[in-house]
């Protein structure tokens, strides 16, 4: 048995999956954003001319009943979740590319199921099925599981399944643009620990071959192997082998010897998703140590969950680039995100008694050593663990670090963001970017969280107010806070006004801002005054 | 056999204790900015104590200007109820925010959460946004003493009783001595602010001094323009509402 024959291999991928992941029924125009750009549409909007890769405004311009809903990661894969279930049964050693993308070899499934194109045909009605009538679901057959995509990808234009014979997979391949290639293989960094959605791959590869001239795959196939190699190294000789459909399994994947396996039975079983997350993530750090010590990465992972009612949940996970440990227990979480969802229909509600970490594909680590939070000290990870430990008991949500933003409200400049969404290994730093308006520091040491009503009069009596040019109407004289005492205002300085997002119908915010220092018999206080739609709000204290 | 355990153990124990090296005080402290390790006994936030900062208005200021020094050293914090706390003014005043966690816990899952972060971080800054119990206060600062943590909270005033049995207690003088500097009735900006505080505590401070202080001071960050201490009268030990006296205080009246 040859090589190819082994690695022949079934792709599923279903179209825009993100936008099908909303759940939004069929007639919606629906579009998904990441970082203002649009990353998926549903068939709807795109008759209205929405495409992948626009910005917010222009996608909205075009088509002004589109729902906006940000990317999700995590959703997507709960999403996902069903639509694995249902074709585990007809075959084993699923492999997750993305939520929307899996390949699985075709070996024995096809053998049982009469052919490759039965089998598929099957695969995408079960697929159709648990996604609901709004997929649009591709699936290839090919020598290779990247060919696979590439011809899972054709599937979907087409609509129906699309089965290349053993062997035809270079001449299949032939005709179709070089960018095809570069669309399966990655070739930018991955994205670390998977907290954003992959962003269209680096296409530089596919530029540089068209402007060498080499505008097919055809043509890519035909270069000696060895040449390739020498010129584009490793991405090289993936892709040439995709081209001419001899994928083979990495030479420098190894067996993973025994030991590695890292398993672990809970007692009592573990109803929560969350404690759950918290084993998979000690697991997953023991993994990485095991690993770590022979200097090994692994790029797949099969996590294997048993519950209390005798049922065994096995996914495999793949991670181009390495998985690391808070990457391992996120997809643990996604998993039984999913399957949870999956059980509550069928009534039956188990808790996780055994949870084992299989490293699926290990290979020597080239550069990046798997540590969890990058170089750290015995403080960090003391402090760290003990992060960890409370997110276990009170929730992911709970625990939140600092990260600089950028704004010109004190509120704005730095915002709390889940501890799990950040990779401590590579903090951001302080923008250096001005930000005109911003009021001067220093900053105000606390930020009312909900806006107090302030009268602001000035000597007259009458409510003291801010032009159009950024001129106070009047000195202010008193000012009472949530209709309280009133007091003297010893000094003021401002306003500083801003006109902010003026292009956006929603959006839009004109504030004028003012420090004010009032004169209390404990001393002076120093506050932060907004007026906004003509009244005045207590924003900050100089506390 | 089982009756000698006990008194084995006991002998085992205070072996161990015999043996472990004695580590002076002065090595388990936590610097802080030099310009303001005068108003520390041992120059420092120590190892294991609890420290109290409170006052009318300022508390917040000085409470992050005093953990700004550590964290740049690489203590890490761990910040509990503070909602209300603007970070951008914590990173003015010289914190280095990713040294700094902060955790969002009411009610039952508060005690679990405080008791987590004194057992594993170098500080544990409390907020004001909840007000534990007396007995939960207790049991943080006994635990923070066996884990050699320095527990900073902020927010309250001395007549609230405000986290009581605390090893040293700043207190911003409400006596309208709290002056902002740079901002006149419509010019300027507000640049400084000078704040009298009354130290207070148990270990080194044997009577309350008063110390004046720039919280934060022209350039972003605490500053002494008067370190001479000066005797206050004197004053309620702590704990106990402060019964306020005609003070003799003589201070330079412009800002140095």
């Amino acid at each position: 048995m040859d090589a190819s024959q082994q690695l022949r291999s079934l792709a599923i991928e279903v179209a825009d999956f993100p936008a099908v992941a909303t759940g939004r029924p069929s007639g919606t125009p629906v579009a998904v954003l990441h970082a203002n750009r649009v990353v998926a549409v549903s068939p709807t909007a795109r008759t209205s001319g929405v495409v992948p890769g626009l910005r917010r405004r222009e996608a909205q311009s075009r088509c002004p009943a589109l729902e906006i809903h940000s990317a999700d990661v995590a959703r997507d894969a709960r999403a996902f979740e069903p639509a694995l279930q249902s074709i585990e049964e007809l075959a084993p050693r699923i492999e997750v590319v993305s939520a929307g993308r899996c390949v699985l070899p075709t070996r024995g499934p096809s053998r049982y199921h009469g052919g490759d194109r039965s089998l598929a045909n099957l695969i995408r009605d079960r697929v159709r099925t648990a996604l609901g009538s709004v997929a649009v679901v591709g699936v290839g057959v090919a020598d290779g599981p990247r060919a696979a995509q590439i011809v899972a990808a054709e599937s979907l234009r087409s609509g129906a399944p699309v089965v290349v014979g053993p062997g035809a997979t270079a001449t299949h391949l032939a005709p179709l643009p070089v960018a095809v290639l570069a669309a399966v293989i990655p070739l930018a960094a991955p994205t670390p620990a998977g907290t954003h959605p992959p962003s269209a791959p680096a296409n530089g590869f596919a530029d540089l071959l068209v402007r060498l001239g080499i505008r097919t795959v055809g043509h890519f196939a035909a270069l000696p192997a060895p040449d390739v190699s020498a010129r584009f190294g490793v991405v090289g000789r993936l892709a040439h082998q995709v081209a001419t459909g001899t994928e083979t399994v990495p030479a420098d994947v190894v067996d993973p010897p025994a030991d590695l396996v890292v398993a672990t039975d809970v007692d009592p079983p573990i109803a929560q998703v969350e404690r759950a997350t918290f084993v998979a993530k000690v697991l997953a750090d023991e993994l990485a140590d095991r690993l770590g010590v022979r200097g090994l990465v692994c790029t797949r992972v099969l996590v294997a969950i048993e519950t209390v009612d005798g049922e065994r949940l096995e996914r495999l996970w793949r991670h181009e680039g390495s998985l690391t440990p808070s990457a391992v227990a996120q997809r643990v979480r996604w998993q039984l995100d999913g399957w949870r969802r999956g059980r509550v229909r069928h009534d039956d509600s188990g808790g996780v008694c055994r949870m084992e970490l299989i490293p699926d594909q290990i290979v020597p680590d080239a550069g990046r050593q798997l540590g969890f939070w990058g170089g750290s000290d015995d403080a960090t990870t003391r402090a760290l663990r003990a992060l960890a430990r409370i997110q276990g008991q009170l929730g992911a949500g709970a625990v939140l670090v600092p990260e600089w933003h950028g704004g010109r409200a004190p509120a704005e400049q730095i915002r709390l963001v889940p501890l799990e969404a950040v990779d401590l290994s590579a903090r951001a730093d302080p923008p250096n970017a001005p930000w005109p308006g911003m009021i001067p520091p220093p900053a105000p040491a606390r930020i009312w969280t909900s806006p107090r009503s302030v009268d602001l009069l000035d000597a007259a009596g009458t409510p003291v107010r801010v032009s159009g040019r950024g001129e106070l109407s009047a000195a202010p004289q008193r000012c009472c806070v949530e209709r309280g005492d009133w007091t003297e205002v010893d000094a003021w300085a401002g306003p500083w006004c801003s006109d902010e997002r003026w292009w956006d119908a929603t959006g839009h915010r004109r504030r004028a801002r003012l420090q004010i220092v009032i004169a209390t018999p404990a001393g002076h206080e120093a506050h932060l005054v907004t007026l906004e739609s003509g009244s005045w709000w207590l924003e900050a204290s100089y506390d | 056999m089982t009756g000698g355990r006990p008194q084995q153990l006991e002998d085992l124990r205070d072996l161990v204790a015999s043996l472990e090296p004695v580590v002076p005080a002065h090595e388990r402290v936590l610097p802080v900015d030099p310009a303001v390790a005068s108003l520390f006994p041992f120059g420092g936030l120590r190892r294991g104590t609890t420290l109290w900062i409170g006052g009318t208005a300022g508390a917040t200021t000085l409470a992050l200007g005093l953990i700004a020094g550590p964290t740049r050293q690489g203590s890490w914090v761990g910040a509990l109820s503070v909602a209300s706390v603007g970070w951008a003014a914590a990173a003015q005043l010289g914190v280095d925010l990713h040294r700094l966690a902060v955790v969002r816990a009411d009610g039952p899952d508060w005690t679990v959460a405080a008791a987590a972060l004194v057992d594993a971080f170098d500080i544990v800054l409390f907020g004001p946004d909840h007000r534990p119990a007396r007995r939960d206060v207790l049991r943080i600062a006994a635990r923070a003493r066996e884990r050699g943590t320095v527990v900073v909270a902020f927010g309250g005033t001395e007549q609230e009783r405000a986290w009581p049995g605390s090893d040293l207690r700043l207190h911003i003088q409400p006596d309208g001595t709290a002056r902002w500097h740079g901002v006149g009735r419509g010019w300027g900006r507000l640049i400084g602010r000078r704040l009298q505080v009354t130290i207070s505590g148990r270990h080194g401070v044997d009577r309350p001094r008063v110390v004046e202080l720039w919280s934060p001071g022209p350039a972003g960050v605490l500053d002494s323009p008067v370190t001479a201490p000066v005797t206050a009268p004197v004053t309620a030990p702590v704990d106990q509402p402060r019964r306020d006296t005609a003070r003799i205080l003589q201070f330079p009246a412009q800002p140095a």
